[in-house]
């Protein structure tokens, strides 16, 4: 299959709108080079807030998915560091600190600018709170996620004289069991002893992929 | 720590079994009585390779089998069992046994008397045990006695040498794979001692020729593949009087795997370790026997996979500590059993930090059976077997047993059967291509027991004095609270292992022939399965009726031996069977930029059909010894463990495409062996 056929799969006229309880807004299809397929739906009334609920329909051929989900509060990073080996290396860690949130989900995301336009999560950085003791202070190395599939000999650790920017996530439970099968299928569709071989987990009724939103805090590190 | 406990298992057993020799040696002898149960059919038949056909099990004697192919030099009577109907063929990285349907986790594998946990030897022409070792090898699949209990599919029992040994003898065999030796020693009249020990070295010899055979297709190949295993097995017999013998067993081995596949990036080292310990002591009071046994049971394995970034470290373990006792005897010429088993276990699931957590449960059962006929013609078995297992909840069950037979003459015997069967230790299976990294979990509030109920009818019939048998049987059975774990490796670290087990139902059901013939130079057996094994799971395939792993719609094996002279034999066996289910994806969608998998029907998919000849050529220059030139898989079939499917993209047109890839062990492997006897 090349490109061409490939957008030519893509509905372009689905129904799409999200509702916030109060007000509902239908979404408009536009492009968006940083997906594949590049297209993406959006709104322009309805901004995330952190604390309320988020409900999707959509509508296509006389069939409807359905969603809700439910922005966390968000979490902060206490500190965050980039270390190296050896000075003279090319490559090196970033390491975040917190403070432990009980009953939490988190996610943590990294993009590396200019040359990266979203955000991608970490691998194994993404898990509940309940992994570690309350009001612990968990220290964390970030391992850094392909962008880009099929990437031959990708490299998890970040390289030096970047600017980098971290998303400290709190997300739903949906989110979180979402995002770990998708790093499942990432690292072990190949591994013939623990096969990835189920679906991702979605909380989409009807369809697949997530919906979710995030109580984010941002940081921006340089890595030297 | 475990080492320490396994080490005070078997001096508790050694100190026990002191004792009980000595409150017995001056005890006056009994005149010697006839032996009640199955053990009788072994030494009847001893000149046929397979015997008890008629009565729904399946008993191997490894003396009788030896001539047939065998990489190893002796033949592997576990493997000679999927040879034979309702036992399918479970491919060649597998080490389990799949019975009429059945999981490999819900068959009873006992090592004399003994439960054994050990998953078995890789790449498949390995013997589980030491077939020098063995007096017989018993397939039970149908009709079980009340005695055997705690598994739905079926009995695998092994019993080591029982007779004491006139005179020092040394026996064995040297190949290209793996060597064995045998020593038998006589201590006086009264006592035996039998040591065996066994070694593979294939990474001496079977990576080279994987190399030389494979070379022409070397993509479809796992790369560097390391295994080896050795095990030792030691049985004391001993005649402490006319009506009292003991019996102590020991068996430990252990295999090592290191497995490499560079398409994969991927590296895996698995390591599995079992060890059984046994006392049994039997006294005979005119034709009444009583046999009491203690016993310990360990087994583990470990794992450590890397694949890119990705390290896992996991264990688990389980060890048993129990007592059995059987007493038979008879009450107006009809012959009776009952017993009682205690077994203590101590488990330790699948983990993956430093700190495992072990669970402990009881599980104590009571037993009892009786033959007798009905108007001379009809032969009724009964039994009732009570079970009590106590881990977080204690659960009760109770498990009649029933079979009738029917003779017409000495050649027909028809016989319908019915068993129930509870099964209170779970076997979780978190890899779908059997590598043994299986661990066991006890009954709990939230994992129930499983449950089955099995029918069955056969014919049995011989012709030209017994020259050829045939046996045609039907099965049907139900389980009930079956499991399928689903592991998410990036979970592991955050999920109890019990987030992963799915509950739900299951069937199977089949027709099973066989035509055998037992004399003459050309000697052999074709045996046809048509089976169908069924789940149904409210949370998986979307509650639709999927099939097992391991169902087959066919299985076919033809086995064949042939007596040029004294000195000439040669053996060839034929293998088909349907491949195994497994889950294919069905779609792909994107996330981000990268490609994610929709999997469609739950092993809605089939490997390719198995497929595979071995041939086998013996040179006797005396008895017992001699040169085994065997061939494995002779026309160089490729039969893959797994495939997998990866989104690739073309170089030179930039088209996204769908590349599929087959791994296989290996194909063709040849081997020389030289058997001994001094």
């Amino acid at each position: 299959m090349d490109t061409a056929s490939l957008l030519q799969q893509v509905i372009k006229s689905a129904k799409v709108s999200v509702c916030d309880g109060e007000r509902t807004e239908f979404l408009i299809l536009g492009a968006d080079y940083n997906y594949l397929p590049p297209y993406v739906y959006y709104g322009e009334e309805l901004k995330g807030e952190p604390g309320k609920s988020y409900f999707l329909q959509i509508e296509y051929d006389g069939k409807i998915l359905s969603a809700e989900t439910h922005i966390p509060q968000p979490a902060t990073l206490d500190s965050c560091w980039f270390e190296k080996t050896q000075p003279s290396d090319t490559l090196g860690s970033i390491y975040v600190r917190f403070q432990n949130v009980p009953d939490s989900y988190y996610q943590i995301a990294t993009r590396v600018v200019p040359e990266e336009t979203v955000f991608t999560p970490c691998l194994f950085a993404n898990f509940p709170s309940a992994r570690f003791g309350k009001d612990e202070t968990v220290t964390m190395k970030l391992n850094k996620c392909p962008v880009l599939f099929p990437e031959q000999d990708f490299e998890t650790a970040f390289k030096t004289d970047k600017q980098v920017q971290i998303k400290f996530r709190t997300q739903t439970k949906e989110s979180c069991d979402f995002w770990t099968t998708w790093q499942n299928e990432i690292l072990n569709a190949q591994n013939p002893v623990f096969p990835a071989n189920s679906n991702l987990k979605s909380n989409i009724r009807g369809g697949i992929g997530v919906w979710c939103g995030y109580g984010t805090y941002k940081v921006t590190i340089q890595t030297r | 720590m475990f080492q320490s406990n396994r080490l005070f298992y078997i001096l508790f057993i050694i100190i026990c079994f002191r004792g009980t020799i000595r409150s017995q040696t001056n005890s006056k002898p009994d005149t010697l009585a006839s032996v009640y149960g199955q053990e009788v059919i072994v030494t009847k038949h001893l000149e046929k390779k397979i015997t008890g056909l008629s009565i729904g099990k399946i008993i191997f004697n490894p003396e009788s089998a030896s001539k047939l192919p065998s990489l190893f030099g002796a033949a592997d009577l576990l493997k000679m069992l999927e040879l034979t109907p309702g036992v399918q063929n479970s491919g060649d990285a597998n080490t389990n046994l799949y019975i009429r349907g059945g999981d490999s986790g819900q068959n009873l594998l006992l090592y004399e008397n003994v439960q054994c946990y050990t998953p078995g030897h890789l790449l498949g022409f390995f013997p589980l045990f030491n077939s020098d070792h063995l007096s017989a090898f018993e397939l039970n699949k149908a009709n079980i006695h009340a005695r055997y209990g705690g598994r739905l599919s079926s009995v695998i029992n092994v019993s080591a040498k029982k007779n004491i040994p006139e005179k020092l003898s040394v026996r064995g065999n040297i190949g290209m794979l793996a060597s064995q030796a045998t020593l038998e020693l006589p201590m006086g009249k009264r006592f035996g001692l039998t040591i065996s020990g066994r070694k593979t070295y294939t990474e001496l010899l079977v990576q080279p020729v994987m190399d030389v055979t494979v070379n022409n297709n070397a993509k479809s190949k796992v790369e560097n593949l390391d295994y080896d295993f050795h095990d030792v097995n030691l049985t004391l017999n001993g005649s402490l009087s006319e009506r009292d013998k003991f019996t102590v067993n020991t068996f430990f081995g252990n295999d090592y795997l290191n497995i490499t596949d560079e398409d994969l990036l991927f590296t895996g080292v698995m390591n599995w370790e079992n060890a059984t310990v046994s006392a049994q002591w039997e006294r005979k009071t005119g034709e009444n026997s009583f046999i009491q046994q203690i016993y310990g049971e360990s087994y583990s394995n470990r794992l450590a996979t890397k694949q890119e970034i990705m390290n896992i470290r996991g264990q688990s373990e389980i060890m048993d500590v129990g007592y059995k006792n059987r007493y038979l005897f008879r009450i107006e010429e009809i012959p009776f059993e009952s017993g009682l088993q205690y077994t203590f276990h101590q488990i330790q699931p699948q983990t993956f930090n430093d700190s495992p957590s072990t669970l402990t449960a009881h599980d104590l059962s009571l037993y009892g059976g009786l033959r007798f006929a009905i108007a001379h013609v009809i032969n009724a078995d009964c039994g009732l077997r009570a079970n009590v297992f106590r881990h977080d909840k204690t659960f009760f069950s109770l498990e009649p047993r029933l079979q009738f037979s029917y003779s017409q003459g000495e050649n027909q015997t028809f016989r319908l059967s019915y068993s129930r069967q509870n099964q209170y230790m779970t076997r979780l299976t978190p890899t779908s291509i059997g590598f043994p990294m299986d661990f066991w979990v006890a009954a709990s509030r939230n994992l129930p027991p499983q449950s089955g109920n099995e029918f069955s009818a056969g014919y049995f019939r011989t012709f030209k004095n017994s020259s050829f048998e045939f046996s045609g049987e039907i099965y049907y059975r139900n389980m009930h609270r079956l499991n399928e774990y689903v592991q998410i490796m990036t979970e592991m670290q955050n999920r109890y292992y019990g987030e992963n087990i799915h509950i739900g139902n299951g069937r199977a059901y089949g027709l099973e022939l066989i035509v055998k013939k037992n004399f003459g130079r050309l000697t052999g057996w074709i045996s046809y399965t048509l089976g169908r094994s069924e789940r149904i799971f409210e949370d998986m395939n979307q509650g639709k009726v999927f099939p097992a792993r391991f169902d087959r719609r066919h299985d076919l094996s033809l086995v064949a031996s042939y007596t040029f002279s004294d000195e000439w034999d040669a053996s060839l066996v034929y293998v088909y069977a349907t491949g195994n289910a497994y889950t294919l994806p069905s779609s792909w969608y994107f996330i981000g930029k990268i490609p994610v998998k929709e999997y469609g029907s739950y092993n809605g998919a089939r490997m390719p059909d198995y497929n595979r000849t071995d041939l086998s050529i013996n040179y006797w220059y005396k008895k017992d010894n001699g040169i085994i030139f065997s061939i494995y898989n002779m026309f160089m079939v490729s039969n893959p463990v797994y495939v997998f499917m990866n989104v690739k993209q073309d170089e030179e047109n930039g088209k996204i495409k769908v590349d599929v890839k087959q791994k296989r062990l290996y194909t063709i492997i040849p081997s020389v062996s030289w058997r001994f006897r001094f």
